[in-house]
């Protein structure tokens, strides 16, 4: 038949009775957002989720757990929710991810699962995201998550730096027989997940609850540990764990950038996840944000969330190339953080109480070795204004952790210190490495 | 020009082919008042019986089959007859008959012995009801007091009844609804050609358990924890009525109204294609309202007009003669799946079902993610086309 009616679709429409039901989760307004710290988007409900998994194809060699680092079986617990196995679809994320509720809000899903769902060519990508966070927000809730351990027979690890990556790693070597002696400075463990997201992205008693049952199987042990005491941990343990991430922030090299008023914005970042948020007066303020990765991203939105009058991000190259994922980049647009393009600070001056910088233009050229656009100045100079200026440029490694270690065969390392990007990277580092340290011991090591 | 939907059944005229079955849609006047105002050519009022007949319901009656996101894949119910008896309904087909004169109400009755049947029907013929059906074949709690189905079960008794009514009916033609719980319908089909009677309903619903409740271990629905076997209807029991309605076509000299997971349009026209001369419909209604009729006559319509038809008789029987036996089947008809890879989504569905459910006749390329068919292996069993979700599938003639 040439002609399309309306009621050939009538059973397609019936199909999706339950379609009336929107299975985007519900988030928190625009006004919500800017006068609060409230986690932005909230648990699909038991329907939503079953209607969202009714949507997955179930594909054979799936391209959904080749976008996933850590390779969840993911067609497996959508299966599960479709079926109300909520049991067995937990089990199936926490096999190969410990951390399941906080990547299932903090992974960049567009960027890794649901960038290849099939579903993207015929509509839009299953919410792998939110189905994953439904599961597990369920599990932790209901007390679900009871991990299996084997005897600790198989030999003693260190694993130094309880970040996504440390954890993951100390999780399958406490399940797969070890004793682990697990390292951290602070005064909790969780790294970049408990001083480095801000809360709006991931709830505090969210990040605690995987993070405990975890730590709770380990000896976790506060203390900072300088590399210049590596030679007795490598007496000490059979192997050890480096996953100590990038915890130093890179200073802006222009002049002014020790004024009063300009700060690292991982510095900011962590004084919130402390609850100190009084420290920061911004209400009314104009706030300058230099940089285009994740923290400029998360430190702009922190800004709004404390009724800053204009935030505006300072980004060298275009909305193209920020190492931000669009999702975050989608959702400072949202909550009106301005950015100004091909712009970088040469220098900040003092003027009547507030911060003049001195922004060149850039135009771009051909890549460079990290196959960006290479940076070229173009000389000229405009003036901006800003009441604080916060820095993320980049991270990088604190010497002091990390030299000394040398490449000792029971070294084994991973997460951001490695090149990771996401938390879900450094779970898998953590997950693979424990692997590693296993075979090589099995292969009898070298003492 | 716009087809004409009317046909002619049992000799009265029909605006339409959709009635309304005998159900919950039709236990009241208001009610078939509302679905003849909305578009349906009739009605045939929820079964009654006579005044002495007691009719206890329980609650609740309704149950569902999920699939995948749709709740009413089908609908089962322990419902019976009206508690509405004669003189009620006697009343509501004077006032019907009155007010839409244009229209077809047909009756739906049940009786336990001959005299209840014959009253039943002198005093519906006395209310001016412009045809009677008789329920020999509803499936859960009237045979358990040798009434609906247990009737409709048996060839002697079918005959027996069919006649005391028609003996009783002066005027209007009588139909006989058949249960398909049964081996074999024709055997009961002749029984009521054997009768006298006019026509033939198909069918009434399935025998069936809807469910269990896994947490409390009660069937479904459960009365106070009991459950009981119901009447399985809607779209899943489609295939089940489409058999039973074209057989009886194709075997029994009698006019055959169609009931049993008519949903749309396209539902009504396959039964019309396979010799249905009138269309009941129940559960679509009872899920969607009397409105679905602007669909079901505008698709319908439109349908005709495509194809060229002037009216809707023309297509009555159409699909009869290309329903055949396995012995008449082609030996020597070939197809093979063919992919069309600009429409592919590269699920691989395809795949895993023609590897494990059929002649692993399917290669799997994981660098692209394509299928493509193996022609050798490839026996066009046509499993794949089924599971494809974009129709990127198609069954290629190679002998």
């Amino acid at each position: 038949m040439q002609q399309k009616h309306a009621a050939a679709d009538y059973q397609a429409a019936a199909g999706n009775h339950a379609a009336g039901l929107n299975t985007t989760p519900r988030t928190l307004s625009r006004q919500e957002r800017r006068t609060g710290f409230g986690e932005v988007e909230f648990t699909l409900t038991l329907a939503q989720a079953v209607q969202e998994a009714n949507r997955c194809l179930y594909c054979y060699d799936a391209p959904c757990i080749q976008g996933c680092p850590a390779r969840i079986q993911i067609p497996e617990f959508i299966a599960r929710i479709r079926s109300r196995n909520l049991t067995g679809a937990a089990e199936v994320i926490y096999r190969d991810n410990p951390l399941g509720a906080i990547c299932g809000r903090v992974c960049p899903v567009e960027a890794l699962c649901q960038k290849g769902c099939t579903s993207c060519r015929i509509s839009k990508p299953i919410a792998i995201g939110s189905l994953q966070r439904f599961v597990c927000d369920l599990a932790l809730q209901e007390g679900r998550i009871a991990y299996q351990d084997e005897a600790t027979t198989r030999g003693k690890v260190a694993v130094v730096g309880s970040g996504p990556a440390g954890l993951s790693c100390a999780h399958y070597l406490r399940q797969l027989g070890f004793n682990v002696d697990l390292f951290e400075r602070e005064e909790l463990a969780g790294g970049l997940l408990r001083w480095g997201i801000p809360i709006y992205r991931l709830p505090e008693e969210v990040a605690k609850r995987e993070i405990d049952i975890i730590t709770n199987r380990v000896a976790l042990h506060r203390k900072y540990l300088l590399a210049a005491q590596a030679e007795d941990f490598i007496k000490q343990y059979d192997a050890i764990f480096l996953g100590v991430g990038l915890s130093s922030p890179v200073l802006l090299r222009t002049s002014g950038a020790d004024l009063p008023g300009v700060y690292a914005a991982s510095s900011f970042l962590r004084t919130l996840r402390e609850g100190k948020s009084g420290d920061f007066a911004f209400r009314g303020k104009e706030i300058a944000v230099v940089g285009g990765g994740a923290t400029a991203l998360d430190a702009a939105r922190s800004a709004i969330r404390l009724e800053a009058a204009k935030v505006t991000v300072l980004y060298r190259r275009t909305i193209e190339e920020m190492p931000a994922f669009s999702s975050e980049v989608e959702a400072a647009f949202q909550e009106g953080v301005d950015f100004l393009w091909l712009t970088s600070p040469v220098e900040i001056t003092q003027v009547d109480g507030r911060l003049k910088l001195t922004l060149e233009g850039i135009c771009l050229g051909e890549p460079d070795e990290s196959g960006r656009a290479s940076v070229i100045p173009t000389g000229v100079r405009t003036n901006f204004l800003a009441d604080v200026v916060l820095v993320a440029i980049a991270s990088q490694a604190e010497p002091a952790s990390v030299e000394g270690w040398k490449d000792h065969p029971k070294v084994f390392r991973g997460g951001d210190l490695t090149g990771g990007a996401t938390v879900v990277q450094a779970v898998a580092d953590g997950k693979e490495a424990a692997l590693r340290i296993i075979s090589w011991l099995e292969k009898g090591g070298s003492r | 020009m716009k087809p004409d939907l009317s046909l002619t059944f049992c000799g009265l005229r029909f605006p339409n082919p959709y009635v309304l079955a005998a159900a919950p849609t039709t236990d009241s006047a208001d009610q078939v008042a509302r679905a003849l105002e909305a578009g349906w050519a009739g009605a045939v009022m929820k079964t009654t019986s006579v005044e002495t007949e007691s009719v206890e319901l329980v609650y609740p009656q309704m149950g569902a089959i999920e699939l995948e996101g749709k709740k009413l894949n089908g609908l089962i119910n322990i419902d019976l007859i009206s508690q509405r008896h004669i003189d009620q309904v006697e009343q509501d087909i004077r006032r019907l008959k009155k007010e839409y004169p244009g229209k077809v109400i047909l009756a739906s009755i049940m009786g336990s012995r001959q005299e209840h049947w014959q009253e039943l029907v002198r005093r519906l013929e006395a209310a001016g009801v412009d045809m009677i059906e008789c329920s020999f074949s509803c499936p859960h709690g009237m045979p358990e007091r040798g009434m609906g189905a247990a009737v409709g079960q048996n060839p002697e008794f079918t005959e027996r009844t069919a006649r005391w009514v028609k003996e009783a009916a002066k005027r209007v033609p009588v139909a006989i609804k058949l249960t398909p719980n049964i081996t074999d319908i024709l055997p009961i089909a002749l029984a009521v050609k054997r009768s006298g009677a006019d026509a033939i309903v198909a069918i009434n619903t399935v025998l069936g358990l809807i469910g269990v409740d896994i947490d409390t271990f009660s069937p479904l629905p459960s009365v106070d924890g009991i459950g009981i076997y119901g009447g399985f209807s809607g779209p899943a029991i489609k295939p089940i009525a489409l058999q039973f309605v074209s057989k009886i076509a194709q075997n029994i000299d009698l006019p055959v109204a169609a009931t049993g997971g008519i949903c749309t349009w396209r539902d009504a026209v396959e039964f019309l294609l396979v010799g249905a001369r009138n269309l009941q419909l129940c559960t679509a209604p009872m899920h969607y309202g009397f409105r679905i009729i602007e669909d079901l006559l505008d698709g319908l319509s439109h349908y005709l007009a495509d194809k060229g038809f002037s009216s809707v008789e023309e297509i009555i029987g159409l699909a009869l003669p290309k329903l055949s036996s396995y012995q008449h089947l082609s030996r020597t008809f070939k197809v093979v799946s063919q992919v069309n890879t600009d429409v592919c989504i590269g699920c691989g569905l395809c795949f895993i079902a023609c590897q494990d459910g059929a002649h692993q006749a399917i290669v799997w390329d994981s660098e692209k993610r394509l299928p493509r068919t193996d022609e050798e292996k490839c026996v066009g069993c046509g499993l794949c086309p089924q599971v494809c979700p974009v129709e990127a599938i198609t069954l290629k003639r190679t002998a």
